[in-house]
């Protein structure tokens, strides 16, 4: 029994090892264009790691993230968090689900994330680069190669 | 000739009037939709608003099959655990959470049976019975439990103290916050938590974060029944005191290290303290974490001991997958050579962000020889609800 359970554990190792990773995608990361906090790389990821939740204004921030099946969603959570998409949202999940959520992130899908960052003076989201399009409305803090 | 350029001229004019009239619709039109837009945001912003502030039920539930080398122990199914949050924002600044756990199917009937003292004249549990003695089921020894593991109202006022007042999980470690097995490595925990510090306690904290430089500082400072008076009334004047602090430094991915400590005089007058250390740290998919808990108990009638516990878990995480490894460290009374090593090897596969399947095996040695090693299999299947 003992040696079955390590033979099947270790195969699940080296199946985990053999899984493919997803190809890279430009990010921008964007605010509301009345909002002229600049904010590091660093401050993103602590934003979206649910630690600073204000904005210097003493306004709480609204995070816009997307679904964890997005592709855009598994590059920015790779490049700002260290994480695979799934990761980070089992981590909010966690946090959620222990009652220790600060501030809860808000979902949408991709082509909403531009007119809800233009609509409210508090948020801040992520799209790909390439959807960008018209700015109106918003301001890009970031792109994200 | 000035025919047709009369022509033209009551042509420009026709054409000038009807476009206006055109023009006067299209604004009209214009109007009716901004106002309609107006309705919908109006409605919008309502609707928005009731979903925020709305009673969200979700959960958690899995089932095991478990595997034991122990002769005396039967391989089973195990349905362990179904837990329900009931959670609310209650306006910008309260919110409600509460978990109710089932564990292991409670039987509201237990299988065995008294004999009570009726009147089968009245009674009607005697059936067609003419005895005045009569066999009935009792809830006293039902198995398992329904169990009110927090319940809480939170007050949100600043990102560096927030109020908190209910029952609540012991801040202490890691694994007494981050215990959900949607979450956790294995679903056996490593052996020293709840046993240092108490799973649950009911009283007030003080929560919050504040940042210094690149590093965050976190804390959970309280004051509470203690243990053995979660969901009783207090049966000591004493409260129980604890603080966890954390320091979250801007190292590799994730890096923190804490140190968390408790005291209070039991019910039975044994004088408890405990220290516990812990860090987490990941880069990329690699993971280790630690945590360190010893607890100094002065009791009166059996003198002063010491508990202590540790583990060390490596963890390596690939897309949907992770594997890892654990030691484990227990002792229940330093006194005695009574200590408890366990040896784990763990692995989990996400099916869904809801559903995971882990597959763990862990080896378990006592020091004590009169005590039996053993080794459990568990292979697992673990449900997020309304995630």
């Amino acid at each position: 029994m003992k040696i079955l359970s390590i033979t099947i554990l270790c195969a699940l190792a080296l199946l985990a090892i053999a899984t493919p990773s997803l190809a890279q995608s430009r990010i921008a990361i964007i605010v509301n264009e009345q909002n002229k906090q600049n904010l590091t790389f660093q401050e993103i990821t602590n934003i979206y790691q649910d630690k600073i939740i204000t904005w210097e204004s003493g306004e709480k921030i609204d995070v816009y993230n997307l679904p964890s099946s997005s592709e855009i969603r598994e590059a920015f959570s790779q490049s700002i968090l260290g994480l695979s998409a799934r990761g980070a949202a089992a981590e909010e999940s966690n946090r959620r689900m222990s009652n220790i959520s600060r501030n809860p992130q808000i979902l949408k899908r991709e082509r909403l994330v531009k007119l809800a960052v233009a609509a409210n003076t508090n948020a801040i989201g992520y799209i790909s680069a390439d959807s960008l399009g018209s700015k109106k409305g918003i301001r890009v803090l970031f792109i994200i190669e | 000739m000035k025919k047709i350029f009369g022509i033209i001229i009551v042509f420009i004019i026709w054409s000038t009037t009807g476009l206006a009239g055109s023009n006067k619709d299209f604004d009209t039109r214009v109007q009716l939709l901004e106002e309609r837009i107006n309705v919908l945001e109006d409605q919008n912003e309502f609707i928005d608003k009731k979903v925020a502030n709305r009673l969200i039920i979700s959960g958690y539930a899995d089932a095991a099959y478990r595997v034991d080398s122990r002769k005396t122990i039967a391989d089973s199914f195990d349905l362990h655990h179904l837990s329900l949050f009931l959670s609310q924002k209650i306006d910008n600044n309260w919110h409600f959470f509460s978990e109710i756990e089932f564990e292991d199917a409670p039987k509201f009937q237990a299988t065995d049976p008294v004999t009570v003292h009726v009147d089968c004249g009245i009674d009607t549990i005697c059936g067609n019975s003419d005895d005045s003695f009569a066999t009935i089921n009792t809830l006293n020894s039902a198995e398992g439990k329904i169990y009110t593991e927090a319940l809480n109202l939170t007050y949100d006022w600043r990102s560096y103290a927030n109020f908190r007042i209910g029952r609540f999980f012991t801040p202490a470690g890691i694994w007494s916050i981050d215990h959900y097995p949607p979450y956790t490595a294995t679903q056996v925990r490593p052996r020293h938590i709840r046993e240092i510090f108490p799973q649950t306690t009911d009283g007030i904290m003080l929560t919050g974060i504040t940042a210094l430089f690149d590093h965050f500082f976190s804390y959970d400072a309280y004051i509470s029944n203690g243990e053995g008076n979660t969901a009783h009334i207090d049966q000591n004047n004493n409260k129980a005191v604890g603080l966890r602090v954390e320091i979250d430094v801007p190292v590799f991915s994730q890096t923190t290290f804490g140190v968390s400590i408790y005291d209070e005089i039991l019910n039975d007058k044994t004088d408890k303290s405990a220290t516990g250390l812990h860090f987490k740290i990941r880069q990329g998919m690699k993971e280790i974490q630690s945590e360190y808990a010893e607890a100094t108990l002065d009791s009166p009638s059996i003198g002063k001991y010491q508990r202590r516990g540790y583990y060390f878990q490596a963890q390596h995480h690939f897309n949907n997958w992770s594997a890892g490894l654990r030691y484990d460290y227990y002792s229940q009374d330093t006194r005695v050579d009574n200590a408890e090593v366990t040896r784990s090897l763990f692995s989990s596969y996400h099916i869904s962000e809801d559903l995971s399947i882990k597959l763990e095996h862990h080896i378990i040695n006592f020091n004590d020889t009169n005590a039996e090693d053993y080794n459990t299999t568990l292979l697992s299947l673990i449900a997020n609800l309304s995630n």
